[in-house]
Order: structure tokens, then C-alpha cells, then sequence
């Protein structure tokens, strides 16, 4: 018995001599990532030009006037609006009171138009990513519809589009 | 007799008891790990472009090794992790870089920016050697993108070296 009780005592050291010592040490660190978020706007430089009673009565339609491409790390939503209540006339004798109004708008993907004016509307909204994920990359078709109540001429009126976070 | 048995018993077990707990303190005096933080290992995300490029913090970490009595090799690993909303990404963006080191004999050294994952990746070996060696590291955070949502991640690494 006592034999064995010392055998023992010797395996002991040897069982210790054959386990892995292992050395650690930790370190803390942190990423702070703020909201980010990027609008690239391609085209919209073709002026629309009305030159029959046809284009003034039906209005005319620029399909793919302008190609949106969104990036952002959180849900989006682009609006839209004029900078002015009224188109500016850059010839002589254009009238002063053609409304924002008859400028309208919508995403080439949807059916309804709805005319502008300096009250900010919703475009689209989207998920976060790149603007490789889906719906982050659309385009946008305008339509014009002035109607015969104004003079013809050369009209200029600015839009002014935001992305903001849903 | 087995009074004489059990003396030698004892006294052979305090005798091998005092020569484990030399060992042990030996291991702790003589072989070690120690990380040494030489900038804060925190990143501030705060423009697009910051998304899309690698973010160096040079230096940031420096790695002190003595392994006196035998050989060893060293391990990193993302030990904890929290991002905001339980995102979690598919890919972990923390890399350490190789910078340089002062061990003539170092083996395995990981030269090229290697990720941090949830399990213990190698750095280097180290054989015994009965001094201290420092290997310098770049810590790196790359391959962000917009699916990172904003806040606050929040993590620890975990440096280990074993000997066999």
C-alpha cells in the first residue's frame, strides 16, 4: 500500500511536467462609427424643350431624366423639393408666375407623378448600403406640363434634393 | 518499520511539493506575455470615405516575450465583441500587421496582416531563450462598409502564448 502511496507521489510532478502553461493577456479597443451618408446625382442636364400645342397640352415626358445613387450605413429617404414657388423667366417677356407645380416627378419605377412645390415630399425611401445593394440605384423621370396660360421663353427654377435618415 | 515507510513518504512528498511549486514560480518569473499598448486602439468612422479605405493605427501594439524554459508560440484572438443592434459582421474589419521584431530566431512569423477571429490564430514561435523579445505590430481596420450600422463597437483581444 505504502508502495503504491509513493509511486504515486512520484507520477505526481511528472503529470505537471507534461501540461501546456499557457500566458494571456487582454486588450480593449472601440470602432465609432458615425451616421454616414453619400447622394451622387448623374444627368438632369437636358433642358426640356416644348415646342408644339401638343407638348403644351399633354406636357412631355424626360423618362431617366436623372440617375440617383445612394449610399448610407442606415435606412434612407430622399425628398425633394423647389428651391422657389415660381419658375424664373431668363428671356424677356416670360411670365413670373408659372408655379413649381407644373414640374412634376416620381421614380421610373412607379406609375404616379406628383407635381413640386418648396414643401419637401418624399422620393423614395430605402435600407442602408451601398448603393450596389437593391433600390439604392434608381432613376427619375420628370414631366412638364406648363398648359398655354404662360409665355414662352426660357424658365429656370432650382430643386433641391435631400437624404436624410428614416 | 512502516513508521520509517511513512516518514520517507512524507517527507519525499514535501520534498516533490517544494520542487512543483519552484517550477511554477519559475514558469511565472521566467515566461511571459506581456502586451504593451503604445497608442489607443480605437477608430473614429466618420466620413464616407472612411468606409471604403484601411485605417492604421502604426505601432498601436508591442508584443514582449520570454520563454525561458522552453519554446513557445504566440496566439490573438477577438475574445469579446458588441456592436450596436447585434450586428455582427460577416468578416471581422481588425487585422494586426507585422512590423518588426528584435528575436534572431523566430519561426512562423505572420508577416502579412492577418484578421482577428473568435478563435486563437498564430503570430509567431519563439524558441527558449532566456531574454526578452519585442515584436511590433500595426493594428488595422479595413473592410467596413455601409452595412456597418452607427454606434459604438466595443471589443477585447486576447493574447496567448503557450508552451507545450
Amino acid at each position: 500500500m505504502i508502495l503504491r502511496l509513493l509511486l504515486l507521489v512520484f507520477l505526481f510532478p511528472c503529470s505537471i511536467a507534461v501540461a501546456q502553461y499557457g500566458f494571456s493577456s487582454t486588450v480593449s479597443g472601440n470602432i465609432n462609427i458615425s451616421s454616414i451618408q453619400s447622394l451622387t446625382l448623374s444627368g438632369g442636364t437636358t433642358i426640356p424643350t416644348i415646342s408644339t400645342t401638343d407638348d403644351l397640352a399633354s406636357g412631355i415626358v424626360m423618362s431617366q431624366y436623372l440617375s440617383v445613387a445612394v449610399n448610407s450605413n442606415v435606412a434612407w429617404t430622399l425628398s425633394v423639393q423647389s428651391q422657389n414657388p415660381f419658375f424664373t423667366p431668363m428671356t424677356l417677356g416670360g411670365s413670373t408666375n408659372m408655379p413649381a407645380s407644373v414640374l412634376s416627378i416620381k421614380p421610373s419605377n412607379l406609375y404616379n407623378y406628383f407635381p413640386l412645390s418648396t414643401s419637401s415630399q418624399t422620393l423614395k425611401s430605402g435600407s442602408k448600403g451601398s448603393q450596389l445593394a437593391s433600390g439604392n440605384t434608381f432613376d427619375i423621370d420628370i414631366k412638364f406640363s406648363p398648359g398655354f396660360t404662360y409665355n414662352g421663353g426660357i424658365y429656370t427654377i432650382g430643386l433641391m434634393y435631400t437624404l436624410s435618415q428614416q | 518499520m512502516p513508521n520509517i515507510l511513512r516518514s520517507v513518504f512524507v517527507i519525499g512528498t514535501f520534498i516533490l511539493w517544494l520542487t512543483c511549486s519552484f517550477q511554477l514560480l519559475a514558469q511565472n518569473a521566467s515566461n511571459y506575455l506581456e502586451v504593451q499598448v503604445n497608442s489607443g486602439l480605437n477608430f473614429f468612422v466618420t466620413e464616407a470615405t472612411d468606409l471604403t479605405t484601411t485605417h492604421t493605427l502604426p505601432n498601436a501594439l508591442t508584443l514582449k516575450v520570454r520563454t525561458k524554459n522552453s519554446n513557445c508560440s504566440v496566439f490573438a484572438k477577438l475574445n469579446n465583441y458588441s456592436a450596436p443592434s447585434g450586428f455582427y459582421p460577416s468578416s471581422s474589419p481588425l487585422f494586426l500587421q507585422w512590423i518588426s521584431d528584435t528575436s534572431p530566431n523566430a519561426a512562423n512569423v505572420v508577416t502579412s496582416a492577418t484578421s482577428l477571429e473568435t478563435y486563437d490564430k498564430l503570430l509567431f514561435s519563439q524558441p527558449k531563450a532566456n531574454r526578452v523579445y519585442k515584436f511590433n505590430y500595426n493594428f488595422l481596420l479595413q473592410g467596413l462598409s455601409y452595412d456597418f450600422p452607427p454606434g459604438n463597437y466595443n471589443f477585447t483581444l486576447k493574447f496567448t502564448m503557450t508552451q507545450p
